[in-house]
């Protein structure tokens, strides 16, 4: 190697040591739009509980504490789209982006 | 053409990835030293550019290990890499065809490199720049625009530089310059690594090629070992 080659790899190498990894993007983004579809059907179903929980007391203080369970189930609900639509949307765009350069490189 | 003795800057080992359901790489492996020219060839749909994009954190490996300078960088995103001096060039250059030579070149200054020294190296490397400095990009022609994207690419100093279909829509004889810039820019101590669907015209500066043929390494090894057997790798006769 010369020494222009050497310096430049060289330096290189320092800057990619100060690279920031994460790992691995493709299992977790799986595992978040999973987390979100989970979610999705937790908030649902706590929703459903709040419902039988209110509905089967006539005790006003047990139906307010049944409404915050039911606004947590719909926080729950909306969080969960949110990663769902984040992590599937992701890999969705990847697939159109890929088509573009592929009709691009083919024309009809 | 230089002697391939250094350690690899880029590498890739194993490399698979995907388009949703679809598999387009299936266990890529790819080296890249400093100071060369490395060619990655194949015919359309390969999956050449999937490969930078992995390569350059546009697009995530599903398994495998990408490594830069020995060091695993799976899952680092692409501005990260970027700083570190890893840029690409991809394919339709990638000018602001609104924006003048000058301007675009603005786009490359980085801290403790100003307007002037970008200028100073792009106008250095490619003189037809300078007289077309207030001249819109998008005016240039293929070849002017291809130059300036590369001018562009060498004003960040960068360690290594992915170049996509450097060729595309270009004449033979300006592909020729380009081609000579890139061996140049490689003899500064840049691992370059140019994709490209004409393998002569790559293997005519490359010092290590690897053909893909359906997201498979085909082939493997330098240009004169090649030579022979690219027309049975393309047609898949080395399958």
């Amino acid at each position: 190697m010369t020494d222009v080659t050497n310096e430049r790899a060289s330096r290189f190498e320092r800057e990619v040591q100060a690279v920031r990894v994460r790992g691995g993007t493709v299992a977790r983004e799986r595992l978040l739009a999973r987390a979100g579809v989970a979610l999705m059907l937790a908030g649902i179903g706590i929703g459903i509980f709040a419902y039988v929980l209110s509905h089967g007391t006539t005790n006003a203080l047990q139906q307010r504490d049944a409404l915050v369970v039911a606004l947590i189930g719909v926080t729950l609900s909306i969080a969960g789209l949110a990663a769902f639509l984040r992590y599937s949307l992701g890999a969705l765009l990847r697939l159109w982006l890929a088509r573009l350069v592929a009709d691009r490189e083919q024309p009809r | 053409m230089t002697t391939v003795e250094a350690s690899p800057l880029v590498e890739l080992r194993g490399i698979t990835a995907s388009y949703g359901p679809i598999d387009v790489l299936h266990g890529i492996d790819l080296a890249a030293p400093p100071g060369a020219v490395t060619a990655l060839l194949g015919p359309n749909g390969a999956g050449k550019t999937t490969t930078l994009r992995v390569l350059a954190g546009l697009h995530p490996a599903t398994a495998g290990d990408i490594l830069l300078a020995g060091r695993r960088v799976n899952g680092a995103r692409a501005d990260d890499l970027a700083r570190a001096g890893l840029c690409l060039v991809p394919e339709g250059r990638g000018v602001f065809p609104n924006l003048s030579v000058r301007e675009n070149l603005r786009v490359a200054t980085h801290a403790g490199h100003g307007l002037a020294q970008v200028e100073e190296v792009a106008y250095a490397r490619f003189p037809k720049l300078g007289e077309r400095r207030a001249q819109l990009a998008g005016t240039l022609s293929g070849g002017e625009q291809q130059m300036l994207a590369l001018a562009r690419a060498v004003a960040t100093d960068p360690g290594v530089l992915l170049l996509d279909e450097l060729s595309m829509g270009l004449a033979p004889i300006v592909v020729g310059e380009l081609y000579e810039q890139v061996a140049r820019i490689a003899a500064g101590g840049v691992a370059v690594v140019v994709v490209e669907q004409f393998a002569r015209i790559a293997l005519r500066v490359a010092d290590r090629a690897t053909v893909l043929v359906g997201g498979r390494v085909a082939a493997e090894g330098t240009p004169g070992e090649l030579e022979g057997s690219l027309a049975d790798v393309y047609l898949g006769g080395n399958r």
